[in-house]
């Protein structure tokens, strides 16, 4: 992994990942609460994770 | 070599297991991102490679879409289309458990705001409205008196969505505080657990996990047992969290099936073990 650090798209917020993070884990933004998604390890990319929808569930 | 797709809308503790279970059983797997790519109607190239898909979209719609491209491709999907059809709608899931004379309560069915409110009235109170589509406990109201039932109807009378104008009026259970969600994979119990109600709200109804029930995993009785084998062989052996309730004297129904079922909470510690049984029923379906 490139960088440890992101950043979140939202709100600005600063996370550490941890160091086994993988792509596709999902996170929450530990300030403002937003869903987020490892899109890529290297380089390190950070976007939402997929809105939640009615339709959504086991 | 199983040649395994695993559908999914996003990487859920869930698909994270099972791709780690998949690495370790040596399977090929494809990842399959609902999101992120068109499919095509007939041949689509995410199908043509693989044996058998495991269809994991978050979503009911896209699960069903996806399963049966697959099928059409000639791939054995876990669950099939059908069974997910039957069971990510509440309406079709209680038909389908009566008509194989499986114990599941009562329903009513009804698509005017004036035939909910005859189908709460011959209910009688306490009655439950869900919707027919959805999951987690949303939307799910406990209709204790008939100006509840009003506010209910009207209020789904006033939204947008097409299944918000079915009005599912299911038999309220007067349960232990808890009910049970069972784990099938092929036709083996993984785990039984009791979701307990544990707000303290004398009032609450709602056992789901995501509404903070807790887990506790317990053995089922023979009749619970015998309750979830019917149900697994009527719909075809696959994955599944059966939901369970127990009536005041003691005797098990069906509530619910789910054809997706999560298992991040309440597997705990056997969430890898959970994770390794779907790869082995995947493998097994791939001979087939």
């Amino acid at each position: 992994m490139d960088a440890t650090k992101i950043e979140c798209p939202d709100c600005g917020g600063h996370k550490e990942l941890a160091p086994q993070t993988e792509i596709g884990q999902l996170l929450n933004c530990a300030d403002c609460g937003a869903r987020l998604e490892v899109l890529s390890l290297s380089p390190l990319n950070i976007g939402h994770a997929p809105q939640i929808e009615e339709d959504f569930g086991e | 070599m199983t040649k395994l797709g695993l559908a999914c809308t996003m990487f859920t503790p869930e698909n994270m297991a099972i791709r780690k279970a998949a690495e370790d059983f040596g399977v090929e797997l494809t990842v399959i991102r609902d999101e992120q790519e068109p499919f095509s109607l007939s041949g689509d190239p995410a199908f043509s490679n693989l044996n058998v898909l495991l269809a994991r979209s978050s979503s009911f719609t896209r699960s069903v879409y996806l399963s049966k491209l697959a099928e059409s491709a000639g791939v054995f999907s876990i669950n099939s289309s059908s069974a997910q059809v039957l069971c990510g709608d509440k309406a079709l899931t209680s038909a389908f458990l009566m008509q194989k004379n499986i114990p599941t309560p009562k329903v009513l069915l009804a698509f005017s705001p004036s035939a909910a409110l005859q189908a709460v009235e011959t209910m009688g109170y306490p009655c439950v409205i869900k919707p027919p589509v959805g999951s987690w406990g949303r939307m799910v109201c406990k209709v204790n008196d008939k100006s509840a039932a009003h506010a209910v109807v009207s209020l789904k009378d006033s939204l947008g969505h097409y299944t918000d104008k079915v009005y599912y009026v299911q038999e309220y259970v007067d349960k232990p505080q808890r009910d049970i969600r069972v784990f099938v994979v092929g036709d083996e119990v993984q785990f039984a657990i009791y979701r307990k109600i544990t707000s303290g709200d004398e009032h609450a109804f709602i056992t789901n996990l995501n509404h903070g029930g807790s887990a506790e995993e317990f053995k089922l009785t023979q009749d619970m047992e015998e309750l979830v084998h019917k149900t697994t062989h009527a719909l075809g052996a696959g994955v599944y969290g059966i939901d369970l309730i127990e009536y005041p004297d003691g005797h098990p129904a069906v509530l619910e099936v789910n054809h997706a079922p999560e298992f991040s909470k309440s597997a705990g510690q056997k969430m890898p073990q959970v994770a390794d049984a779907i790869i082995k029923f995947a493998i097994s379906q791939a001979k087939n």
